[in-house]
């Protein structure tokens, strides 16, 4: 169900890249852009390169509206729609979309949800039904609720045998507090066990509406297209949604660190994070150069002091995520056991000392021609660039954010970037996260910060 | 990241080796067999190094790939790892360019770069802006003699790739199991052991190792170099004979491997590991790359488990509910492939109720046609994938070299779409029979040790 996941995230860190020429508008591919008399926002991106056609739905709601006592209700709904419809059991969906050679996936983030489907170009009105059904006629059969009950709880289970995973869970919760995106989207064992068919039902006619939603339609198709669409979707109605408001960020103090003990890991996995910005930031743009710089390839200050020099680790990165609301800016990495003290103490130094210096003239140039170099490849696919369109909407930033790309990114000064990495960097007040054997670690992270330390098992009760 | 890619392009083998064409059938997928065809200019250097050039100016960008036809496969016992370790060192430096100037160069360029080895090969890329292709061919040709070995940089290396292995395999319970996997089928082929060697080896390799080793299989007659993207075949070919031309071809080692010997009776090996749920991996030594029996076992690996409406899933996860997931694939490296189906088996079932229903999933297999709806079915997914992988310039350039350095000739891949259209259904029962017997078959189980086990009763 989350192999989508990985997607989306790719399409988000690459959405900051850029273009050629100095000053100069970036070519989008053409696209239009209709709104059906039920509300829907409907895109349109041609290509017959290939014969292929999809359909990407993004809902404009995810984990964040889940109740306070039913986290994974968002999830559990996105993932029932296509086991039960008006017309179809889940095993006649799984057919039919099966026998087109069809793909179906779904993918709830805390902000938004998205439901995909795609399939040769051949397959186009059957895919068209029977998407509309899965999305304007899901009925949340009582069975059909409890199986999917026990795959995602056992699901939940399973995070623990992967660590790099089971860290990033951990280090969310532990960053954000009782911030709503703290929470898995997956929910936790107690509170998916408690979700009922009514509240499944309630979350599916409040969100899944037209007024709510925004669908691109790429591919190989022809103008019918929208008639076809708006047929489909004919019984489809908008009502009005009331807006959640965010809890605050919990403030950090000091140097806070988590160690979660599990003996037999075989390696320490790290995260090291604080408060970062929301998407509509003005800054965005400069912390993303910024990002690059510090730890976003091969050439950066982290992969170069922590891996190459050191020979710490195989990997480590820095991300300043954007959000509806705030993101965090996290360093992921993971170590051996004996090296868990100087890798996180060599991180902030290096954290410390970008804080303090800044970047220089050349880095920036060359964070600029990495941004720049990599954008038309965010956008090198209709469905791609599709996706890109859907989540500015959702964010209400406007299409310019990608045809000025270049535009944006070539006037930022390093002044600027170096304003912002002060503003928004704090290597005094974060969190750590270590995931790893407490009697191997745990002398070397004391002096470090303040430790708290955890045993694995009560993120599985 | 260097070889971030190695595990995934192993899983994703299939998707990039097998698939398409042009000849009639009466089925209207034919149509996509034409439509996925694109042009390519192949030529060779006087040296032996061949060149592939697809001219796509979607996007202002190419994708520069440079594989050598080296892997764990032209490996030795007691030096397992080598191959892959040496992709690393392909990133510390020449005289003209040292590792820092390279990385540096290649980012303020606006590219980005990786590297992958696998059982059979060693692949480095590059995707930048078409304008900068100049400077790719003169990085490329350049590390391809002019290397630097450094004891100090192999020393902090040598803890890099150690740690790359901790992450693939000690640490991650599917990493664990797929090694134990291609140990229990493979006894004497060199698949045996996994491409990124054993961590005793990795402590032992030395820096004339290293040397030998780039010597011997580092020339341009053990290369390929494929460019996709916003340039002319013209001025590629411009390029190569300036930069690569000059570089002297090698005469190449001789390989003798012997062919592993039919297995005559199942292996089962079961691990322990502090999991929360059991797991499993069944496994069959099938064909190399490019057997006609590779078509009939992708199709029947994707009757089997892909998506939520194949036989496995709608049986184990969907009816039986005693898996949160099940996948099957048929890799085929080189030599010989590798029919696995693993699953995660929820932590309160019984491992061994789970592992009969596929068993019994097999047999039915071995001793009943599939239905027609079904293997068009399969056919329709496996078409779909392939389109699915074309999408993007690197996608192309990666499938015409895996075609190249498999097959000595990229046009394999054309002929794939209709290789999967013409198998029967008949052809799926007698590929199930050759390969999936019982006493073929390895059996890899990981268990929750012991006092995890405990721990999951007493907190219920």
């Amino acid at each position: 169900m989350k192999a989508y996941s990985v997607i989306t995230f790719v399409f988000l860190f690459i959405l900051t890249a850029c273009t050629t020429k100095e000053g100069e508008k970036y070519q989008l591919r053409p696209y239009e852009q209709v709104t059906l008399q039920n509300g829907l926002q409907v895109l349109l991106v041609k290509d017959k390169s290939l014969p292929y056609f999809s359909l990407q739905m993004l809902i404009k709601s995810g984990a964040v509206q889940d109740p306070v006592s039913k986290a994974g209700l968002s999830n559990m709904v996105a993932s029932l729609l296509n086991k039960s419809t008006e017309k179809h059991n889940a095993t006649q969906i799984a057919d039919i979309i099966g026998q087109m050679g069809a793909d179906y996936g779904d993918n709830v983030e805390d902000d938004y949800t998205f439901i995909a489907a795609s399939s040769l170009s051949g397959q186009r009105n059957k895919l068209i039904e029977i998407f509309s059904e899965i999305i304007t006629q899901a009925n949340f059969n009582v069975g059909e609720i409890e199986r999917t009950k026990k795959q995602i709880i056992s699901g939940l289970k399973k995070i623990v045998d992967n660590p790099p995973t089971f860290a990033s869970v951990v280090y969310s919760s532990f960053i954000y507090g009782p911030h709503p995106y703290g929470r898995n989207v997956l929910g936790t064992i107690r509170d998916v066990n408690s979700i009922k068919q009514k509240d499944l039902i309630e979350y599916y006619k409040t969100f899944y509406t037209p007024n709510n939603s925004v669908l691109a339609i790429t591919g190989d198709f022809d103008d019918s297209i929208i008639q076809e669409i708006t047929k489909a979707f004919s019984s489809w109605k908008s009502h009005s949604i009331e807006t959640k408001s965010f809890p605050m960020f919990p403030a950090i103090t000091g140097v806070n660190i988590k160690l979660i003990d599990k003996p037999d890991l075989a390696q320490t996995q790290i995260r090291i994070g604080h408060k970062a910005i929301k998407r509509t930031n003005p800054d965005f743009l400069k912390l993303r150069l910024a990002s690059i710089v510090l730890g976003g390839g091969f050439s950066s200050r982290l992969m170069s002091h922590i891996r190459k020099d050191r020979g710490l680790t195989y990997s480590i990165s820095s991300f300043f995520g954007a959000e509806k609301d705030f993101g965090t800016f996290t360093v992921s990495t993971f170590t051996r056991h004996d090296k868990v003290g100087e890798t996180v103490s060599e991180t902030l130094s290096v954290l410390n000392k970008f804080k303090k210096d800044g970047i220089t003239q050349a880095e920036l140039d060359s964070a600029k021609a990495l941004a720049k170099g990599t954008f038309p490849q965010a956008l090198e696919t209709a469905e791609s660039f599709s996706r890109n369109l859907l989540l500015l909407r959702f964010y209400g930033i406007s299409d310019d954010y990608l045809s000025d790309y270049y535009k944006n990114i070539n006037k930022i000064t390093l002044d600027e970037v170096n304003k912002a990495i002060e503003s928004y960097l704090s290597p005094e007040n974060l969190k750590i996260l270590v995931y790893a054997p407490k009697q191997k670690t745990i002398d070397q992270l004391r002096p470090i910060g303040l430790l708290e330390v955890e045993d694995y098992k009560q993120f599985i009760e | 990241m260097k070889s971030f890619f190695l595990l995934l392009l192993l899983l994703s083998q299939l998707a990039f080796a097998n698939i398409t064409d042009t000849t009639n059938t009466t089925n209207t997928n034919s149509d996509y067999a034409k439509q996925v065809q694109f042009p390519v200019t192949k030529f060779k250097l006087d040296n032996g190094l061949e060149i592939l050039v697809h001219e796509d100016f979607t996007t202002p960008l190419v994708s520069f790939n440079q594989w050598y036809r080296v892997g764990s496969r032209n490996e030795k016992p007691g030096m397992t790892g080598i191959a892959h370790f040496f992709e690393h060192l392909m990133f510390k430096g020449t005289p003209q360019f040292s590792s820092d100037d390279f990385e540096n160069l290649i980012q303020s360029n606006g590219g980005t770069n990786n590297a992958f080895t696998t059982y059979d090969y060693t692949g480095y890329y590059v995707d930048l802006p078409a304008s900068k292709i100049d400077l790719i061919f003169k990085i490329e040709s350049d590390r391809m003699v002019n290397l630097i070995f450094n004891p100090v940089s192999i020393q902090s290396e040598r803890e890099v790739v150690k740690e790359e292995r901790r992450f693939r395999t000690e640490n991650s319970v599917f990493g664990y199991m797929n090694e134990a996997t291609f140990a229990s089928v493979f006894k004497v082929h060199p698949y045996r052991w996994p491409v990124i060697g054993s961590m005793k080896d990795l402590n032992a390799v030395t820096l004339d190792q290293f040397k030998d080793f780039y010597r011997t299989y580092y020339a341009p007659n053990n290369s390929i170099v494929v460019i996709v993207g916003a340039v002319s075949a013209k001025k590629v070919k411009e390029l190569a004979d300036k930069y690569y031309a000059p570089i002297p071809s090698q005469k190449l080692p001789e390989l003798n491997i012997p062919p592993e010997p039919e297995q005559k009776g199942q292996r089962v090996v079961t691990l322990r590991k502090d999991v929360q749920n059991p797991y499993f991996a069944i496994s069959y030594k099938t064909v190399g790359a490019g057997h006609k029996d590779q078509y009939a076992l992708d199709l029947l690996s994707n009757i089997l488990s892909e998506g939520t409406s194949s036989r496995l899933y709608k049986r184990l996860v969907y009816n039986e509910q005693l898996v949160s997931s099940i996948n099957s694939y048929d890799y085929t490296p080189k030599d010989a492939g590798i029919f696995t189906v693993n699953a995660t088996v929820k932590s309160d079932v019984d491992l061994n109720k789970a592992i009969k229903s596929v068993y019994s999933e097999l047999y039915n297999l071995r001793n009943k046609t599939v239905t027609a709806d079904e293997l068009q079915k399969a056919k329709n997914q496996v078409i779909k994938s392939y389109v699915d992988s074309l999408k993007t310039i690197s996608g192309k350039a990666r499938a015409l070299a895996t075609n190249q350095i498999l097959f000595g000739n990229y046009e394999v891949m054309f002929e794939d779409i209709n290789k999967y259209l013409a198998v029967t259904e008949e052809d799926i029962q007698r590929v199930a029979n050759t390969y999936l017997q019982p006493q073929r078959r390895s059996l890899i189980k990981v268990l929750p040790s012991v006092h995890t086990r405990k721990t999951a009763k007493n907190s219920q």
